[in-house]
């Protein structure tokens, strides 16, 4: 190592805090960063495992109809066709309650054709011929992997209770299956079970779900489709995990970037501590440079020194995000089930990919945010070496310059945001010089209110109040960094909690309109926005004819896949009541509803964006009598999906699909006082047996409100963990802040102040920092909020929101920035009153 | 040989501005020994920031061995500086995480010598603190770490030593040992050496004594120096 990379190291070594502190904020970033991404990942993966496990070695599925497969035509395809490498296959999930309502997926299969499909049915201990055996004869038998059983404390011969589509259900364990470690993860979390078995417990009688296929070549794809009734479609096995991928895309974005938001406060820290390195060392860089080192030769001492911090940080940092995914992977597992799909996450599948994006991110962003001061640092002139002063002059003739910067940068950051693109990258990266360029009028800001603060403290404090703010000036491009660290960090907070308040509201409106009616019962269902459970239809004539109701809604949910994308098709039977609870963008209400009972179809906001939709625009939906042209008659607001809803009239919707059954039924009662009575007589219906839940407005409205909120926990978590991030940041800025002015502060004890008064000034000029952050997060919050808001959820989901600025969130927030202020400040008070005034005096 | 002709160079202050050095020719000779008086102000750091290509001159040529330096980058007046000046400064700047051999080291390393060991001891033995290599500055008093100061500026072995105010952060008897120092280092080995002081202990050393004023360089002879 050359003497100047010693000298580099051996500096951060001398200020061990500095480094531990920096290198930590990095370390968060990063350890979010990952963590989101492994949790991200491992969802995805344990989704795909759960459909690998069920797909086996299935090179296509057979999709029927809404209403799945007959029987009749699987027995064709094998009995006539001669098709031999074919396999019928049924799924559903199973909840067991006592396990931490641990979710399996329940597939029934043929015994008989399983051997070219699922390995692990195919093992010699495993055959039919062995333990399998016992499935063909017991029905409602099932097999499970011997770990799945072992975690739940059963071995064959025992049984459990479950509960399938809302009913309660008692397996049998006949067989365990061997774990090998191909096999493992694909058999996690799966119940076998035979398919007569199955069609009775998923309530599918003589119907499957799909045909899994081996195919040797194209053509005898093309024999086969050939003997399926036409409306049929043959999947390539893997579609359904690429569109679940693909449904997950914008939320495991919109985490992504929250985190990136950790990483961004954390590069603030780098350029902080970066900065106050160059800004204590310019004598010494002076001197370097006086005695023949390059400019180039600085540059690199700095990003050398930057890069350790980095590589510390990000070390840190990959080894918190194994720990904290395990955190987070609950809470994304969880709203991925509330508003996606079914998954049970139980692994941790960490890739190269992820480590190397992760580090690579960590130290590109330290090199990033290390360029400036290293710039800086290598345009010190050999002069400064003689000087011992003027170092700020240098910015304060800058402040006009940097405020007209910033300005051009904030609006340079309006401009890529109002690019037209669909892209969200796009529009995070716009933020990037909109947060850059409010950072460069903190000192615009900070001369600003010095002005105002000046002559106040003055009156109120004497002396030490004076030189408390105007130490804000002296040590502007130090004070500044540290303000604009916390400000931004504040900001975050303000930004993220106001969209998600909006959002909140936003929703809560669109609850209070959309849920018009007093009572709603549907199936239950394992995933809060889904209904995959289906009523009978005849319960909503015998809903209709309960005294005391005055009118009923129903709805059928769909789900359509159709060119690798899923379609949610909802079929309503709304009466005229229930079109008060829908709001169009656009057009005539009346006109609209006029031609939705024609036949047209109706668009949520969201999925008009995803399609590129408008009134009058064409959508072609797979029906179960083969593809077929709507008219689109308006799009409605909506927050239910993300992914978007397709309505269309339930008659129509009869004409072209097979699907039986309703979804939901909602119903007006005559009066408030009725409505517990009708309730019960609901409950009291006969329902052919299946579970039915009915629930009154405000249990829905609650329960919508809770998914929501649940939803938005990781992100409320992220956020916090950015205060932390920043609080770090001021910490350390405040403490390099004092321990610069140590010299000036051992001048003023010499002169007489007591250490209570020294202990003052710092405290006092550490307030005015975090009422200053405070004063600048707010515009700033709430510009990040409309971004958000106006911006980043309309290209990510294409949903409208009203943006609300929240009076408590903008107090808390300016609260949080003076706390956090203070406190940072206690520690280098305390440490700068007790100093003895000889050291402090005493040069390095 | 060090050449300045016609050189001028003013600092502007807001809307003022103040020349500190006016139309300057001087010419030193090879292992000469210059000594600079002049008031707070008169430019006398700023002369050896032009001579040391530091600081450009706004109009004029410097000379360095017959090199116009004022006609080359910021690198390539570097790299002369690197090969041809060692700097002593009046608040020793010492690199404070490095150690006295490693401050030691790092010019001869900035030159491209690598085996340094011999050159440094010998150096410290020259300037009498041949234990002292594994402290560090702040470790030292200040007498000691403008002697490793002196050190460093002649490590590499350079034509040119420029010393601004050496002994003005040291006591008397301290900055007599210096002024014994430089006598015996840079003297005594026919360097070049200007240097700003003012102290008057000094014009011993002295080939010449110069007074700036006004931007002007005037020759004192060595009688009105001590008066």
């Amino acid at each position: 190592m050359d003497s100047l990379t010693k000298s580099a190291v051996r500096n951060l070594f001398r200020h061990p805090w500095q480094f531990v502190l920096s290198a930590l904020g990095i370390a968060v970033g990063v350890a979010l960063v990952v963590s989101i991404d492994i949790a991200g990942h491992s969802s995805s993966k344990a989704f795909s495992l759960s459909m690998d496990a069920v797909a086996g070695k299935a090179t296509h599925h057979i999709i029927g109809t809404s209403e799945g497969i007959p029987d009749s035509v699987y027995r064709n395809l094998r009995v006539n066709g001669g098709f031999r490498n074919t396999a019928p296959v049924i799924e559903t999930y199973a909840s067991i309650p006592g396990a931490n309502r641990r979710i399996f997926k329940l597939i029934g299969v043929d015994f008989f054709a399983e051997r070219p499909f699922r390995d692990y049915l195919s093992d010699a201990g495993s055959s039919v011929d062995g333990e399998l055996k016992l499935l063909l004869t017991r029905p409602k038998s099932v097999a499970a992997s011997e770990q799945s059983l072992k975690e739940l404390g059963v071995s064959p011969g025992d049984s459990i209770v479950v509960l399938i589509n809302g009913a309660e259900q008692t397996l049998h364990i006949s067989a365990s299956l061997s774990v090998s470690e191909s096999n493992r993860a694909a058999l996690e979390n799966l119940l076998i079970t035979d398919i007569a078995s199955a069609q009775e417990l998923a309530g599918k009688p003589g119907r499957i779900d799909l045909i899994d296929v081996k195919a040797g070549d194209d053509r005898e794809l093309q024999k086969l489709k050939e003997f399926l009734p036409a409306d049929y479609e043959i999947q390539k096995s893997g579609a359904r995990s690429e569109t679940a991928d693909q449904m997950l895309e914008a939320f495991n974005i919109n985490l992504q970037s929250l985190s990136l938001l950790a990483l961004i406060v954390g590069l603030f820290l780098i350029y902080n501590t970066m900065t106050f390195s160059v800004v204590r060392r310019k004598t010494v860089i002076g001197t370097l440079r006086a005695i023949g080192v390059t400019s180039g030769g600085i540059y690199r001492m700095v990003l050398a020194e930057a890069l350790v911090i980095g590589a510390a940080g990000t070390v840190a940092g990959l080894i918190a995000a194994y720990f904290v995914s395990k955190v987070l992977i609950t809470f994304i597992s969880q709203s991925i089930n509330d508003l996606y799909y079914v998954v049970s996450v139980r692994e941790i599948h960490v890739t190269p990919l992820i480590i190397l994006k992760g580090a690579g991110l960590g130290l590109i962003a330290t090199l990033l945010s290390s360029l400036k001061p290293a710039h800086e640092a290598s345009r010190v002139h050999p002069r400064a070496a003689m000087m011992r002063s003027g170092q700020e002059s240098d910015l304060l003739a800058k402040i006009p310059k940097f405020g007209i910067t910033g300005l051009l940068l904030m609006l340079a950051g309006g401009i890529i945001l109002l690019i037209p693109s669909r892209n969200i990258w796009l529009s995070y990266f716009g933020i990037l010089p909109v947060i850059t360029g409010f950072a460069m009028l903190t000192p615009l800001v900070i001369t600003g209110l010095e002005k105002i603060f000046s002559p106040a403290l003055r009156s109120m404090f004497g002396i030490t109040g004076k030189i408390a703010s105007r130490s804000m000036i002296r040590n502007i491009s130090r004070t500044y960094i540290a303000v604009a660290a916390l400000a931004l960090a504040v900001a975050a907070t303000v930004g993220v909690g106001t969209m998600i308040s909006s959002f909140r509201d936003t929703v809560i409106e669109w609850l209070g309109s959309r849920l018009n009616a007093d009572i709603f019962v549907s199936a239950p269902n394992l995933i809060s926005r889904r209904n995959d459970v289906v009523l009978p239809d005849e319960l909503a004539d015998k809903i209709r004819g309960v005294n005391g109701v005055t009118g009923i809604n129903f709805y059928r949910e769909l789900e359509i896949y159709q060119d690798g994308k899923k379609i949610h098709l909802i079929s309503s039977g709304v009466s005229k009541r229930g079109f008060d609870g829908f709001e169009f963008k656009d057009g005539n209400p009346e006109e609209i509803w006029k031609e939705f009972t024609g036949g047209d179809i109706i668009v949520s906001e969201p999925f008009a964006y995803r399609y590129d939709l408008d009134a009058g625009s064409m959508l072609k939906l797979k029906t179960d009598k083969g593809m077929k042209d709507f008219r689109v008659a308006g799009v409605y607001y909506d927050y239910a999906s993300d992914q978007g809803l397709v309505a269309i009239y339930h008659n129509e919707f009869r004409k072209h699909w097979d699907a039986k059954g309703l979804s939901g039924i909602s119903a007006y009662a005559s009066d408030e006082g009725s409505i517990e009575r009708i309730k019960n007589d609901i409950q009291n219906l006969d329902t052919g047996g299946q579970k039915i839940l009915v629930r009154g407005y405000k249990f829905l409205r609650d329960t919508s409100i809770e998914v929501f909120d649940r939803t938005f926990l990781v992100a409320k978590a992220l956020q916090a963990l950015a205060v932390i991030v920043a609080f770090v940041g001021i910490f350390s800025s405040l403490m390099s802040l004092q321990l610069e002015r140590k010299k000036e502060l051992g001048i003023l004890r010499a002169n007489g102040l007591l250490p209570s008064q020294l202990f003052g000034i710092v405290s006092l000029q550490t307030l005015l920092m975090g009422i200053t952050a405070g004063i600048l997060a707010l515009p700033l919050g709430n510009l990040l909020a409309a971004i958000l808001v106006y911006i980043i959820n309309k290209r990510s989901f294409g949903w409208t929101m009203q943006f609300s600025a929240v009076p408590s969130i903008m107090t808390e927030a300016l609260i949080l920035a003076i706390v956090a202020a203070v406190l940072a400040g206690i520690y280098p008070g305390i440490r700068m009153s007790k100093t003895s005034p000889a050291n402090a005096l005493r040069e390095e | 040989m060090i050449g300045l002709y016609g050189v001028s160079k003013s600092f502007t202050e807001g809307s003022s501005t103040h020349t500190v050095i006016r139309d300057l020719d001087l010419t030193i000779r090879e292992g000469e020994i210059v000594i600079l008086f002049g008031k707070s102000g008169s430019g006398k750091s700023t002369l050896l920031n032009l001579i040391s290509g530091i600081d450009l001159p706004d109009a004029g040529r410097v000379l360095i061995r017959e090199r116009d330096i004022t006609t080359l980058t910021e690198n390539e007046r570097t790299l002369i500086r690197r090969d041809n000046i060692g700097f002593i400064f009046q608040s020793f700047n010492l690199i404070p995480t490095l150690t006295v051999k490693e401050n030691l080291q790092l010019p001869l390393e900035l030159k491209g010598m690598k085996d340094s060991s011999e050159r440094i001891v010998s150096i410290l033995n020259e300037v009498g603190l041949p234990d002292r290599a594994s402290t560090y500055p702040d470790k030292l008093s200040g007498g000691e770490q403008q002697r490793i100061a002196i050190a460093r500026a002649l490590v590499h072995d350079p034509g040119i030593i420029l010393a601004d105010e050496p002994t003005g952060n040291l006591d008397y008897d301290t900055g007599l040992v210096i002024v014994d120092l430089l006598d015996r280092v840079v003297k005594q080995k026919g360097k070049t050496m200007i240097m700003v002081t003012h102290s008057k202990d000094v014009i011993g050393l002295a080939d010449r004594i110069l007074s700036l004023r006004e931007g002007k360089i005037t020759e004192l002879k060595t009688d009105s120096a001590i008066g």
